[in-house]
């Protein structure tokens, strides 16, 4: 006999059906019990002597009256005339062969649920140098994944997938990082790294800087058995636009005011970084001419904007004094935007096509470039503390898709400028199908792709969540290390997309409930379902104070 | 595939035993009976419940229905036919294994009980196998002897052996409180079990004269005949009564559907009267569809089920044929 597995032996290699070196069955011991998602170890010897160990995942459970032939069978069981066998099976598909020897475990080999260092093993947590804990099993064993393939070394990018409102996949971000933060697992580099998150929906984020009030003991230990402390994230800054139609800046939030910056460019900052391109979001725009339009005027502005006393937050164009995004409108509803061309080939329909789209713009983003002295120095700096969150979601679509695209393009411009990995830095985006669409054009994609393709080896780490990886640009998904998926429409899990998912899988993950997500990465031949901590942070203002409240954590997602 | 071990110069000592090719029953655990009933010269009166002249159905009350019951029952299967020489005598012989269990129901709950196994190999005509035969290690053939000389008498011989092993465990299990249902007619060994009740499935011999067959022809569901006592002359006496367990379809002969049950005489007319009233109550619950059992209604559900689950533990058929012949070849070319 080779070493008995140290664990308790829950059933035996079945015969009945084929035992392959990828997935056996296994019969599982009257009275044991072994559910979803189990570890389980079970060892072969060769005829060499030599010992194989398969370290394996339940995905497949099922019970049936042995040798029944009828649907009634059920019945007369029941009523106690026909006596029958239960036989209690569970699937597994291995994960590990160690070593690697592809033989298949013989028919009556005894199987164990694995435990404690033989579940490291199985896997292959032992073989991780750098780890950064990412949830836990259903039995409350941590899970972790390797912090190489989420810092550039190997890899880098996370992609969350799951149907909005249920599949928790910001909270699920967020989580990641505040375990990157404030465990030791980013080592030297946590001093530098940075994390950039935009807060798209709700103001669920603007609270990460306090505790969360409602957390129970339970959740303590699980943070405690993941490694990490019960606390809100030690270092933070909250940006928030601006008000419209105040001159002074004022956070546009509603929840929470005090320690919330809001941002706002100057007008000379918003000639100086040449941000017009971002302020043109329709597909549309990319057509015909209107991006050389954009391109000259960009010219001429920077032009203008270095002109001048540069602490000025306005700009003088040609003589024109430029106070206000409504005072740029103006100006280039003049021939001043004839004159910018240069003799370029514009046709004049382009020019009139480029003034409606800047009219429709100025209302939705306008406030948010002010030639207001007060205005100055009130652009997003997240070079200052760990944790960086952008309010976005009082903005309309544009809005956001300027504020957005201005923030990753000057991180990526300055990252290019510093050259090198580190330090890191984490971008948390949620709705990357808006950002960037599979089908279509968005102003962000290429600054998108970029980050994907070239983000490991800048130092920039994507954590990217969608409702639907099926409508993202292929590339950003397809660069992800790191794919996780919340709860999915039933619809969406039979996509392509989702291939790390087994049959099973897909399945399971129209079934997840809020805070649970299936996880895949590199090293592990099979996505692993897990369940992250209520967050130790608070949410919501409620959470903040000291009132005493009901322990489920969920029961905001009105399940 | 593991090989058996190498085998000893010879497993039969001076025997020359090969495999009857022609004689081989395949899938042959239910095949001839030996029942006895038809040679059975007994002298039956009809009168011991009723005055056989007032012969009519009885339907009795149904009473508590959580009566414990037992069923046991038996399955054989020949593994092969021997043709077995020594010093030019010719001898038949049989490999056979045979298992016996028994399902206890009670508390609305049927589950398999106690489980006996036996394999053999039987030569006729007095001879005896001169050491038991190992296939596999979990597969070993006790030897085995009948004297009769016909080709049938193996056969017979482990049917018999069978049967004995059923006969034990039924009385092993008879008590007070649980009435075991055995399947055949009782043997002269069960005078002292007074709680197991033979089920005779295919009626070889009715006993009943011409004047009482109309009531057995015209029986109701779920009702019995009156008992009626045979006394056998080598045999012993028993009370014995027919009871209807299913319809019977035109083209079926008027005794389709019927079992006739039996008890030992030595319980008393008393107690043969509750028990066969229990048995009427409670045998039609444990009749099986048409469509799951081709000998429904007589084969009832647990013994079908039993019958299944015994057969199972005997081991594949084709699987031990193919041992024997890889130990019978090897053992031709030793020799």
């Amino acid at each position: 006999m080779p070493d008995s597995p140290s664990s308790p032996v829950v059933g035996l290699v079945l015969g009945s059906q084929d035992a392959t070196p990828l997935e056996f069955w296994v019969g599982v011991r009257e009275g044991e019990h072994v559910q979803l998602d189990d570890l389980v170890v079970t060892r072969t010897t060769l005829s060499d002597g030599q010992s194989v160990t398969f370290y394996g995942i339940v995905d497949i459970v099922r019970k049936r009256f042995e040798g029944s032939q009828f649907d009634t069978d059920a019945f007369r069981v029941a009523d106690g005339t026909l006596p029958a066998d239960v036989s209690y099976a569970a699937h597994v598909q291995v994960t590990r062969v160690e070593p690697e020897v592809f033989v298949p475990p013989g028919p009556g080999e005894a199987v164990s649920v694995v435990r404690d260092e033989e579940f490291r093993r199985a896997l292959y947590f032992d073989r991780m140098e750098r780890t950064v804990a990412i949830g836990l099993t259903r039995t409350g064993e941590p899970i972790h994944a390797n912090l190489e393939f989420l810092d550039g070394t190997r890899g880098a990018h996370a992609s969350i997938s799951g149907v909005s409102g249920v599949a928790t996949k910001t909270s699920y971000a967020t989580f990641i990082l505040y375990s990157l933060f404030h465990s030791d697992a980013l080592g030297l580099d946590a001093a530098n790294a940075k994390a950039l998150i935009f807060n798209v929906k709700g103001e669920d984020l603007l609270w990460l800087d306090k505790p969360n009030s409602k957390l129970n003991d339970e959740t303590r230990a699980e943070y405690q058995r993941l490694g990490l402390p019960d606390g809100p994230f030690q270092s933070v800054a909250f940006f928030a636009p601006t008000r419209k139609g105040s001159d002074t800046p004022m956070p546009d939030t509603g929840s929470r005011q005090e320690g919330v910056h809001p941002y706002v460019w100057t007008v000379r900052e918003f000639c100086r970084e040449r941000l017009l391109r971002f302020v043109f979001v329709d597909g549309e725009d990319a057509r015909a001419q209107i991006p050389l339009v954009i391109s000259r005027v960009e010219q001429a502005l920077e032009r203008a904007a270095r002109d001048g006393d540069q602490s000025d937050a306005s700009v003088v164009i040609d003589g024109t004094p430029v106070a206000s995004f409504s005072d740029l409108v103006d100006l280039l509803d003049s021939t001043a935007l004839d004159n910018m061309m240069g003799g370029a080939p514009v046709a004049g329909g382009t020019l009139d096509a480029f003034r409606r789209r800047l009219h429709g713009a100025a209302e939705r983003m306008g406030h948010l470039v002010s030639g207001h002295s007060q205005a100055r120095n009130r652009t997003i700096d997240w070079s200052a503390q760990q944790v960086t969150v952008v309010d976005i979601h009082s903005l309309h679509a544009s809005a956001q898709l300027f504020v957005v695209g201005v923030l990753l393009k000057r991180m990526m411009d300055q990252k290019e400028r510093q050259g090198g990995s580190r330090p890191l830095v984490f971008v948390v985006l949620d709705e990357l199908n808006k950002y960037a669409p599979r089908e279509g054009w968005s102003p962000l994609h290429s600054v998108l792709l970029d980050i994907a393709e070239r983000g490991r080896s800048l130092g920039v780490s994507l954590f990217g969540a969608q409702q639907t990886a099926s409508e993202v640009e292929r590339r950003i998904v397809g660069n992800a290390a790191l794919k996780v998926v919340g709860r999915l429409d039933a619809a969406e899990a039979e996509r392509s997309e989702y291939g790390f998912l087994t049959r099973v899988g897909r399945v399971r993950a129209t079934l997840l409930r809020p805070g649970s997500m299936i996880v895949a990465q590199p090293e592990i031949p099979m996505a692993i379902l897990l369940r992250f901590p209520f967050p130790s942070w608070a949410t919501r203002k409620d959470e903040v104070s000291t009132s005493a409240a009901g322990p489920d954590p969920f029961a905001r997602m009105n399940l | 595939m593991t090989q058996a071990p190498a085998p000893p110069r010879s497993s039969f000592g001076g025997f020359d035993v090969r495999i009857d090719p022609w004689a081989v029953e395949y899938g042959a655990e239910t095949p001839t009976e030996f029942q006895s009933d038809a040679e059975d010269a007994s002298i039956v009166d009809v009168s011991v419940e009723v005055e056989g002249a007032a012969w009519a159905p009885i339907r009795p009350v149904v009473v508590a229905s959580n009566q414990a019951v037992s069923f046991v029952d038996g399955v054989r299967r020949m593994e092969a036919r021997l043709v077995v020489t020594r010093e030019g005598r010719v001898i038949h012989g049989a490999l056979g294994s045979f298992g016996v269990g028994v399902v206890e129901c009670r508390d609305g709950r049927a589950v398999f009980g106690q489980e006996r196994r036996g394999r053999l190999t039987v030569f006729g005509s007095g001879e005896v196998p001169p050491s038991p035969l190992e296939l596999a290690p979990a597969l070993v053939y006790a030897p085995h002897s009948v004297p009769e000389e016909d080709a049938d008498a193996p056969l017979k011989g482990i049917h018999n052996e069978m049967r004995a092993v059923e006969r034990q465990l039924a009385r092993e299990h008879a008590s007070p409180g649980r009435v075991v249902v055995a399947d055949g007619p009782l043997a002269p060994g069960e005078t002292t079990a007074g709680h197991v009740v033979g089920c005779v499935k295919r009626l070889f011999k009715l006993y009943v004269p011409a004047e009482q067959l109309g009531v057995l022809r015209a029986l109701p569901m779920a009702a019995r005949t009156p008992l009626f006592l045979i006394a056998g002359n080598d045999r012993f006496s028993r009370y014995s009564w027919f009871v209807r367990l299913g319809p019977r379809l035109s083209i079926e002969s008027d005794f389709t559907g019927l079992v006739r049950l039996e008890v030992s005489g030595t319980v008393g007319k008393e107690e043969a009267v509750s028990l066969a009233d229990l048995m009427t109550t409670l045998l039609p619950r444990f009749v099986p569809s048409r469509t799951r059992d081709p000998r429904a209604p007589q084969n009832l559900v647990p013994i079908g089920a039993l019958e299944q689950h015994l057969r199972r533990g005997l081991g594949d058929a084709r699987l031990i044929h193919r041992r024997l012949a890889t130990r019978l070849a090897q053992e031709s070319v030793n020799a």
